[in-house]
C-alpha cells in the first residue's frame, strides 16, 4: 500500500477546539477519522475524543492486519463509540438534554477500496481523476436539518448557507437518540485519488466553492494544499470562525480493479435501536427457534380464508 | 438513492418456487423484489438483509454475517418475525396481505400480494396539480379503515408515511411496511426503538413522557395529509418541541382547501397527544364532516357517510 496522509486542525475564533481527528494503519488497512464535538453541549470535546479513541482501539483489536468486513467494522465501532459516550454522560450524571455529543466520520481503506460511515455533518470528500484540472469531487450527504430541507425543496442553496438551523444535525454520537449511521458502498480508488475528511468549520465557509477548492487537493502535495485550504476557509469565516479540521489521504498505488463509479448517494441505515442502558442481549437464536417461528407464521397464513387475489 | 451496500438477487433467480423479476426497493433492513409464483401471479418478496450487519457480494446468495454482528442480526431477525406474525393477523383490503413466509439463503423472506400502483410519495411528487380535497378525504378514509383494523388487533404501525402508503391503480390505498409495528402492550420506553421517520414520527416517539397509542399513528396520518398539501414533510416533532415553526394548515392553505379539512389536519398534528383525534374512527368522522357542499345522495360524501353508518 502506498499513500500519503496529512492532517491539520485549527481553533478558529473559538475558545476551545472541540474537533478531533486521527488515523491508524496496519500493513493492509488504514483508518481515518474526524469528530466534531458539539458546542452548546457540555464537554463536546470529550465526546469527540471518546469517538476517536473507541474507533482506534477497535481497529487495533480487529485489523490483524486486515479487517474482515470494513463496512460492518465501521458500523459496529461507531455504535460502540456512541454507547461509550452515553455511559460516560451517565457516570458524570450529566442530564440528557446537555449530554456530550459529537459528529463522526470514519473511512477504511483496504484492498485499494475505500468504505466510510458517518453520523452528522462532518464530510468526506472524494477527489477523483488524476488528469490535471479535471478532478471530480463528491461528498457525503450531511445529516443536518438544512440538508433535509434542501432535499425536500423547502429552501435553496443560498438560504441553506445562512439558515438559522444550519448547524443542527439529526444524527450524532452521544445523547438520548440512537444515531443513524450511514455506511457507504465501497469505492475503488485510482492512483492519485484523494479522500478528505473534514468538519463543518472547514467546508461550510467555502460555500458553493467548496468542491472547487477541495479539488485543489488533487494537485500539489497534501502538506501544502491542506494549510492553503484551511487558510482560505478561515479567512472567509472571519473572526467568528468555527474550529476547522481536515485529514486527507492520497492514494498512490494503482487500483486492483477499475470501473466502479463515484456515487454521491449512500444508503441510510436506521440501526436497530437500544437505549443507552440496554445493551444488546446476546440471544443466539437456535435453528429450532427459527423453524418454530416460521412454522407458526405459515400456520397463521394458512388459516386465512382467501390469501390470493381472486 | 440508487446505490446500496448489498447485492440484490439477480433477475431470473428462483427461490421456493418464486422467480425473481427485479428489485422494487431497498432499505436499511431489507430488499423488496417483484417476483412471480408458479402460476405467474405477481408477488412482492421482502428479504431480511440489514445493511450494516450482513454483507452479500455480487454473485453470492447467502450473506456473510460477521461474528460481532450476529447478536444484532438475530435481534433484527426476531423483529422480522414479529412483522410477519403481525401481518398474518390482518386481513383487510387496505392492509398489505401476507401470502407466505420462508427461510432460504441464510436469511428469511416475507411474500406479499403485489398490486399495480405507486406510493403516495411518488403520487405527491409526480402530480402536477394540487391534490383535491375529494381525493384526500376519500383516500385517507380508506386508509383509516385499514388503520382501524390494525389498532383493533392491538397493533400500532408507528411508521406511517407517504412512502408506506400504496395507491392501487384504482386509487384505493394499502398500508405497507409493518417493520416498525409493535403490539401496544409490548411497548417499552421509546428510546428502546429507533425506527422512525422525522416529520412523520409523533413527539412521543422521541420522548417518553406520553405512552404510544393509536394517537401516535394519528399524528403520522396528519403529517401525511400535511405533506400531501405541502409536497414535503412537516417540521420534525423533536424540533417542534423546542421551537415550533410548523405553520398551521389553516393558515397556509386557508384560501384553497375547506377550513374543516385543514382544521382536522392541524388537530392530528397537535404536540399534545390527548388533543388529537384519539382513534382512526374519530379522524374518519372528522374528515367527512362538514363537506356539505358535495353532500347530495350518491355523492362521495354520502357514500363515505353510509359506509361509516352515520
Amino acid at each position: 500500500m502506498k499513500y500519503s496522509i496529512a492532517q491539520e486542525s485549527r481553533i478558529g475564533g473559538r475558545e476551545i477546539n472541540q474537533d478531533r481527528a486521527g488515523s491508524i494503519s496496519t500493513t493492509e488497512a488504514v483508518l481515518l477519522m474526524v469528530a466534531d464535538g458539539m458546542g452548546g453541549h457540555m464537554q463536546g470535546e470529550v465526546a469527540a475524543q471518546i469517538a476517536i479513541d473507541t474507533l482506534t482501539e477497535q481497529f487495533r483489536r480487529l485489523a490483524t492486519p486486515r479487517l474482515q468486513n470494513p463496512a460492518a467494522f465501521l458500523s459496529v465501532a461507531m455504535r460502540m463509540a456512541h454507547q461509550t459516550i452515553v455511559r460516560y454522560a451517565d457516570e458524570c450524571r450529566i442530564p440528557a438534554h446537555a449530554a456530550p455529543r459529537t459528529t463522526c466520520i470514519a473511512c477504511v481503506i483496504q484492498d485499494g477500496t475505500a468504505c466510510w460511515a458517518h453520523a452528522g455533518d462532518s464530510r468526506l470528500y472524494l477527489v477523483h481523476g488524476s488528469d490535471h484540472n479535471s478532478h471530480r469531487v463528491a461528498h457525503t450527504r450531511d445529516h443536518s436539518i438544512v440538508q433535509r430541507m434542501l432535499d425536500e425543496g423547502q429552501i435553496t442553496q443560498e438560504e441553506a448557507a445562512s439558515h438559522p438551523l444550519r448547524h443542527r444535525v439529526f444524527s450524532c454520537l452521544g445523547g438520548d437518540a440512537t444515531p443513524q449511521i450511514e455506511v457507504s458502498p465501497p469505492v475503488v480508488l485510482m492512483d492519485g485519488d484523494v479522500v478528505a475528511l473534514c468538519t463543518d468549520g472547514a467546508w461550510a465557509p467555502m460555500g458553493p466553492e467548496a468542491a472547487k477548492l477541495v479539488a485543489s487537493l488533487g494537485g500539489a502535495p497534501l502538506n501544502t494544499t491542506i494549510p492553503d485550504l484551511l487558510d482560505t476557509a478561515e479567512q472567509v469565516a472571519g473572526d467568528g470562525a468555527d474550529n476547522l479540521t481536515i485529514i486527507a489521504l492520497r492514494w498512490e498505488a494503482p487500483a486492483i480493479a477499475a470501473g466502479i463509479d463515484v456515487d454521491q448517494d449512500t444508503i441510510t441505515i436506521t440501526v436497530v435501536g437500544q437505549a443507552a442502558d440496554q445493551r444488546v442481549e446476546e440471544v443466539p437464536i437456535s435453528d429450532a427457534e427459527i423453524e418454530r417461528a416460521i412454522a407458526d407464521i405459515r400456520q397463521r397464513i394458512s388459516r386465512t380464508p382467501s390469501n390470493r387475489t381472486p | 438513492m440508487t446505490s446500496q451496500n448489498n447485492s440484490a438477487l439477480p433477475p431470473g433467480f428462483t427461490l421456493e418456487g418464486y422467480r425473481i423479476d427485479r428489485q422494487l426497493s431497498a432499505g436499511g433492513f431489507s430488499i423488496v423484489y417483484l417476483a412471480h409464483d408458479a402460476d405467474e401471479t405477481p408477488v412482492a418478496i421482502k428479504e431480511y438483509l440489514p445493511n450494516s450487519l450482513a454483507l452479500r457480494s455480487a454473485g453470492d446468495t447467502a450473506p456473510v454475517v460477521p461474528p460481532e454482528c450476529q447478536a444484532d442480526f438475530n435481534h433484527g431477525l426476531k423483529c422480522f418475525f414479529e412483522e410477519g406474525r403481525a401481518l398474518t393477523e390482518l386481513k383487510h383490503p387496505n392492509v398489505v396481505r401476507v401470502l407466505n413466509f420462508f427461510r432460504a439463503n441464510g436469511t428469511v423472506y416475507l411474500v406479499m400480494r403485489f398490486e399495480r400502483g405507486r406510493t403516495l410519495r411518488d403520487h405527491i411528487r409526480e402530480s402536477r396539480r394540487h391534490l383535491s380535497d375529494v381525493f384526500l378525504r376519500t383516500m385517507f378514509t380508506g386508509l383509516l379503515d385499514g388503520l382501524g383494523e390494525v389498532h383493533g388487533h392491538g397493533l400500532l404501525h408507528l411508521d406511517i408515511k407517504p412512502a408506506n402508503i400504496w395507491l392501487r391503480s384504482d386509487g384505493s390505498p394499502v398500508l405497507l411496511d409493518f417493520g416498525a409495528a409493535r403490539y401496544a402492550v409490548d411497548i417499552g420506553p421509546p428510546a428502546a426503538r429507533a425506527m422512525y421517520t422525522p416529520g412523520y414520527a409523533a413527539p412521543e416517539q422521541y420522548h417518553g413522557k406520553f405512552t404510544l397509542g393509536p394517537w401516535t399513528d394519528i399524528y403520522a396520518v396528519g403529517a401525511c395529509l400535511y405533506a400531501a398539501l405541502a409536497r414535503s414533510a412537516p417540521q420534525a416533532a423533536d424540533l417542534r418541541l423546542e421551537d415550533d415553526q410548523l405553520l398551521p394548515a389553516r393558515q397556509r392553505w386557508g384560501d384553497r382547501y375547506p377550513p374543516r379539512l385543514l382544521a382536522t389536519i392541524d388537530d392530528c398534528l397537535r404536540l399534545d397527544p390527548t388533543r388529537r383525534p384519539q382513534h382512526a374512527r374519530a379522524l374518519q368522522e372528522s374528515l367527512v364532516a362538514d363537506a356539505d357542499a358535495n353532500d347530495t345522495p350518491g355523492s362521495w360524501v354520502d357514500r363515505l357517510r353510509r359506509r361509516l353508518g352515520s
